[in-house]
């Protein structure tokens, strides 16, 4: 019987802005998306999370905040999908999205109080679809499809999205989740922001596929790889997968390329495992200097604009630090008043116990 | 405005540091990271960088100064925040320090040179072990609260478990079921089984859990002994007193101690020592309507045969009025035993634990002995040496034996050697 | 001898049994070029290869699952788990297969392979980092569970799980990885798993603990001695199987038991303990056995863990509860 090709596949590489600030206009699905208003609003929210994220570096070294994973070169894939969500729908994040979060709405100090080790930080705000970050790797993406399956079940018109990093496509569950939503055709999309590093192993450890976006093809539906820089290609994507997702064409996996700038975490030290050469290529690369460059050839963004942008945003930061630090301390006895409904008669005795032990201390 | 910083905990949970030197003086205008003071905690020297950009308005410490952690450290004017957030610039990158390797890819690890030794053993408390009471804790919990210790009971239960009826009865109080009286066989008399009947049930059951007794018998011929006594018998009345064999006695035991020291001992398990006693403090066991008791003459080989007749006549009187002191009745190296005034010839007396001899004295009397083989009528004292045989060996109780009689068949010896 | 940390006293002990056995190989996220998160396996692959010390794609099921497969196929391999807290992703392959092999098999395939894994709170991290859940792998017949309490302790016990015939889950208490250090011996001396060791002796109380927990313990002990309340304090070293004998015959010495563990309280190792001596030394019992430990909550994040594990207060409290009884 004569051979025959069962299926093939390809992988589709998009970018709209690339390195050097140069945009390939004829990919633009509308001229807004380019409005000067658009850019800017792009530009400012790239530049205060970036700000946020310095600023919870800064503190950390200084005691004042615990362990806190940078997002440093990934923040045009945060401001991208913060833009292309609507407020309904639902985002489930590991634990590199401090900027998506608080573009979607979660307060600056509730992110500062996280990394501090409050647990009050961890509330999302009414109105907000944003799960708490998730700390295993890709443990979360299950419950992203979940939450989609219950939303195709209740015809809610909303769409779910979910973020991680290359180091989840090799667990259990983005297996797992891919081939759930693929075969229930859901409304989500999966999207990866590949930053090359887990940690110490590289990509090149992680996966023998050539891309990432190609593990899609085994659970039936689409991948792309896009550039992860730039914001404009992120953004157009990231809009696109979701608008499908809600018209019921089931799931995308964008898989965004982009580079870990920072250490894994504040108490990694990258140097023993990557070269300061690969580094310094990327930060070539670095999402807003291109989108400067672009704003500079397109409007003549002046210093004086960027004075002005980076003081508005050091006083925002500021204040949200203030608010954060002249928060009281958390009282211990919380750590039971969350964990069910209503508490049996053991859980109250303990909890009854530890409040009289917590109450001597405070004697002098 | 002013803004305060205080001295954070720099994440390695230290609680004070040092100031070294300060880098900024009051009046100079700091940027937000620039360096402003360096403290030395513990594990380092470290730099603390200014979270505020403004003007210093005080420092607060002087090099050499310790300063705990949340304490003021620098109040700075702030001006409207300058820029802090790193302009893109692939020719210049941030200037990243040379980060020294936490070891960790999360949180904060104490880091420390202190070093673990293991506790010295501490030496067992002096308290006996009070595991071996076995009883429930329920039983346990009665007999507290009756009073009742429970060392002192002997457990009727399975495996001389403690019963609840043990603790009962101790207390005086009658179980429920009332069985004084009888008996599935007859009539009985119950007796609350207490006091120094009690302890002294303890103590015998103790010693024979423990030591390893062996009973070696003898005579002493102390016919000559007996004429010294009869001849001295009236001074001692005289004073006031008794001189009885046991002055005499208790005198030819010590002879016997000197010389062989192993017997007046005793055997300290824990430390694997046998404690030599270099005094001499022979216990006298007596029979007294209360039951058995034994008092102490201290330091015998200090006192003289009348000082002792003496002393053993005031113990006694005291040992029968119930006036003896509890000291009186402690801190014995040998003990002897005088069943003889009642009756029997030999035994196989019990050691008072944690001595290590007893000797048991029988009755004195007249016997039909062989002296260069003619019969001839002697008064024979029986003597019965128990003696605990992991410490001592038979040959060297034998010897002590032969010492004992020695000094009792020749009174003259007692003289000459003088203590 | 030289003194060591407790991650150092691991890394010697890995050098030297991969030295010694070539079927030894390790696998883990991160321990090759990056001489592991918390450096436990430092240098190792500079002197025996990648193919010996294998940089992992992130997957916990994955590296237990194959090595599962790595045991059965001869090798010894010995894995490492970041984190306790992400060892929860490979529990079906713990439970369901390397502590069944064995028994599934007939003894045909067996599954001598160690999971090294930091434990234990107290530094101050993220969720999940802080997690003492050994109850869930003690519940589970057929693995063996450790904790060393010391660096020595680390070295020799870990020698004798990575020599065990059958899968030990070794687990390292983070806290204390280099906030001690003790005299290691270069030789090879091996501690024999499934028993415990006296490390002070009393006869009033008998305190028992494993891990990091037993330096507030010796702690509250040296306390205690000062009011005249001896203890012994037993280092349970092996949670799976447990030394009954050691604790029995302590407890029918002293009559008084307290345990202490940093895992949440119910159905804790401390109970099982609490059982066992209620069921074989009840008559020797003056005061209920005490145990001191985490509270029925998730272990919160660092502003309030502090509050959350026992402390030494806490284990004299519980000591003199049992004295007065």
């Amino acid at each position: 019987m004569p051979r025959r090709i069962l299926e093939e596949f390809k992988v589709e590489w998009f970018q709209l802005l690339d390195e050097a600030g140069k945009l390939d206009a004829a990919l633009l699905p509308s001229p807004d998306l380019i409005s000067e208003k658009t850019v800017k609003a792009f530009y400012e929210s790239m530049v205060l999370i970036r700000a946020f994220d310095e600023k919870a570096l800064n503190l950390q070294r200084s005691g004042r905040l615990g362990t806190y994973a940078s997002i440093q070169g990934q923040e045009a894939i945060q401001v991208a999908c913060a833009a292309a969500l609507q407020q309904s729908d639902w985002l489930f994040p590991s634990f590199r999205e401090s900027g998506l979060s608080i573009l979607r709405g979660n307060p600056m100090k509730a992110l500062y109080l996280y990394w501090a080790g409050d647990e009050r930080g961890n509330l999302v705000p009414d109105g907000v679809n944003d799960f708490p970050v998730a700390i295993p790797v890709g443990t979360h993406i299950p419950h992203a499809v979940g939450a989609a399956w219950a939303a195709q079940h209740k015809k809610d018109p909303i769409a779910v999205l979910t973020t991680f990093g290359d180091g989840a496509t090799s667990k259990g569950d983005f297996h797992e989740g891919l081939n759930f939503a693929g075969v229930f055709k859901l409304p989500i999309v999966f999207l990866c922001q590949n930053n090359q590093w887990a940690i110490s192993v590289p990509l090149s450890r992680q996966t023998a596929s050539k891309t990432l976006a190609q593990k899609a093809v085994a659970y039936g539906f689409k991948g792309i790889q896009v550039d992860g820089n730039d914001v404009f290609g992120v953004h157009v994507a990231v809009k696109d997968a979701l608008d499908a997702a809600r018209r019921g064409e089931g799931p995308t996996f964008i898989e965004c390329l982009t580079y870990r700038l920072s250490d894994h975490t504040t108490a990694d030290d990258a140097s023993r495992y990557r070269s300061e050469e690969e580094v310094a290529l990327w930060r070539k690369k670095d999402p807003l200097l291109r989108l400067r460059t672009y704003m500079e050839a397109e409007w003549a963004w002046s210093e004086a604009q960027e004075a002005a942008l980076q003081q508005a945003v050091s006083e925002r930061i500021a204040a949200s630090v203030e608010d954060f630090e002249s928060t009281d301390p958390i009282d211990p006895l919380d750590m039971f008043d969350t964990l069910f409904a209503s508490l049996s008669p053991d859980l109250l005795a303990q909890r009854a116990a530890f409040e009289q032990r917590l109450a001597k201390r405070k004697k002098p | 405005m002013k803004k305060v910083f205080k001295f954070p905990d720099v994440g390695e949970g230290i609680a004070e540091g040092e100031i070294v030197q300060w880098l900024v003086s009051v009046g100079d205008v700091v940027k937000e990271d620039q360096p402003l003071v360096e403290v030395e905690t513990d594990k380092a020297v470290v730099s603390l960088p200014s979270p505020y950009s403004g003007k210093v308005i005080s420092l607060n410490g002087q090099p050499g100064e310790i300063i705990l952690v949340g304490a003021d450290l620098v109040t700075v004017e702030i001006e409207p925040a300058s820029s802090s957030v790193t302009t893109p610039n692939p020719e210049a990158p941030p200037k990243k320090e040379k980060k020294k390797d936490a070891g960790s890819v999360v949180g904060v690890l104490e880091t420390s040179e202190k070093e673990f030794v293991l506790p010295i053993h501490q030496k067992a408390s002096q308290k006996r072990s009070e595991g071996e009471v076995r009883a429930i804790p329920s039983v346990r919990m009665r007999a507290k609260a009756l009073g009742i210790d429970l060392h002192a009971l002997v457990g009727s239960g399975p495996d001389g478990r403690i019963t609840r009826e043990d603790v009962e009865k101790a207390a005086g109080r009658t179980s429920p079921v009332d069985s004084t009286t009888t008996s599935v066989l007859g009539p009985v008399e119950r007796i609350p089984f207490r006091g120094v009947r009690r302890s002294a049930a303890k103590r015998v059951s103790e010693s024979t859990q423990k030591v390893a007794a062996v009973t070696f018998v003898d005579d002493a011929d102390i016919t000559k002994l007996e004429r010294v006594r009869l001849n001295k018998k009236g001074l001692a009345e005289d004073r006031g007193f008794n001189l009885t064999y046991l002055p005499f006695i208790i005198k030819s035991v010590v002879a016997g101690l000197k010389a062989y020291p192993f017997i007046n001992a005793t055997l300290d398990e824990a430390r694997e020592e046998v404690v030599l006693k270099k005094y001499y403090n022979i216990g006298i066991a007596i029979d007294t309507p209360e039951g058995l008791m034994v008092f102490v003459l201290k330091d015998v080989d200090q006192k003289s045969i009348l000082d002792l007749a003496q002393e053993i006549s005031a113990l006694t009187e005291k040992a029968f009025s119930r006036t003896i002191a509890l000291s009186e009745l402690k801190g014995g190296s040998f003990t002897l035993t005088n069943y003889g005034v009642i009756g029997g010839i030999y035994g196989t007396p019990i050691i008072n634990y944690p001595e290590v001899g007893i000797l048991g004295l029988g009755k004195i009397e007249d016997q039909a002995v062989v002296r260069e083989g003619e019969i001839v009528i002697r008064k024979i004292l029986p003597l019965s040496l128990t003696f605990d045989h992991r410490v001592i060996y038979g040959s060297e109780a034998a010897r002590f034996m032969n010492t004992v009689i020695e000094h009792l068949e020749d009174p003259d010896l007692m003289l000459i050697e003088g203590k | 001898m030289s003194k060591l940390t407790l991650i150092q006293a691991v890394n010697q002990a890995l050098h030297h049994e991969m030295e010694k056995d070539a079927n030894v190989v390790l696998l883990g996220e991160d321990i090759g070029r990056d001489g592991g998160v918390f450096r436990a396996t430092d240098g190792l692959v500079e002197r025996f290869g990648p193919s010996r010390v294998v940089d992992t794609p992130l997957s916990e099921s994955a590296i237990v699952g194959t090595a599962i497969g790595m045991a059965a196929y001869g090798l010894r391999p010995v894995a490492e788990i970041q984190f306790m807290g992400f060892l929860y992703g490979a529990m079906e392959q713990l439970i369901s297969h390397a502590a069944r092999l064995r028994t599934r098999s007939r003894g045909r395939y067996t599954c001598p392979l160690v999971i090294r894994t930091p434990y234990g709170g107290g530094i101050h991290a993220p969720e999940l980092h802080s997690e003492s859940t050994e109850a869930f792998f003690i519940h589970t017949p057929g693995i063996k569970v450790v904790a060393p309490s010391t660096p020595a302790e680390a070295k020799g016990l870990l020698l004798s799980a990575i020599r065990d015939p059958d899968p030990v889950l070794f687990l390292e208490p983070s806290k204390i990885y280099r906030a001690i250090k003790e005299e290691v011996s270069e030789d090879e001396i091996l501690i024999p798993l499934g028993e415990a060791r006296l490390v002070a002796e009393g006869e009033d109380v008998t305190l028992i603990a494993w891990g990091a927990m037993l330096h507030p313990t010796l702690e509250a002990a040296a306390r205690m001695l000062v009011k005249g309340v001896h203890a012994d304090v037993i280092d349970l070293r092996t949670l799976s199987p447990i030394d009954s004998a050691t604790i029995l015959r302590s407890v029918e010495k002293t009559g008084r038991a307290v345990i202490v563990h940093e895992a949440a309280r119910s159905c804790g190792l401390g109970a099982e303990i609490a059982a066992e001596i209620c069921e074989k030394a009840l008559l020797s019992l003056k005061a209920p056995v005490l145990r001191v430990t985490g509270y029925d909550t998730s272990v919160p994040l660092p502003k309030s863990e502090n509050d959350y594990f026992p402390d030494c207060d806490q284990i004299v409290e519980a000591i003199e509860q049992v004295v007065q009884f």
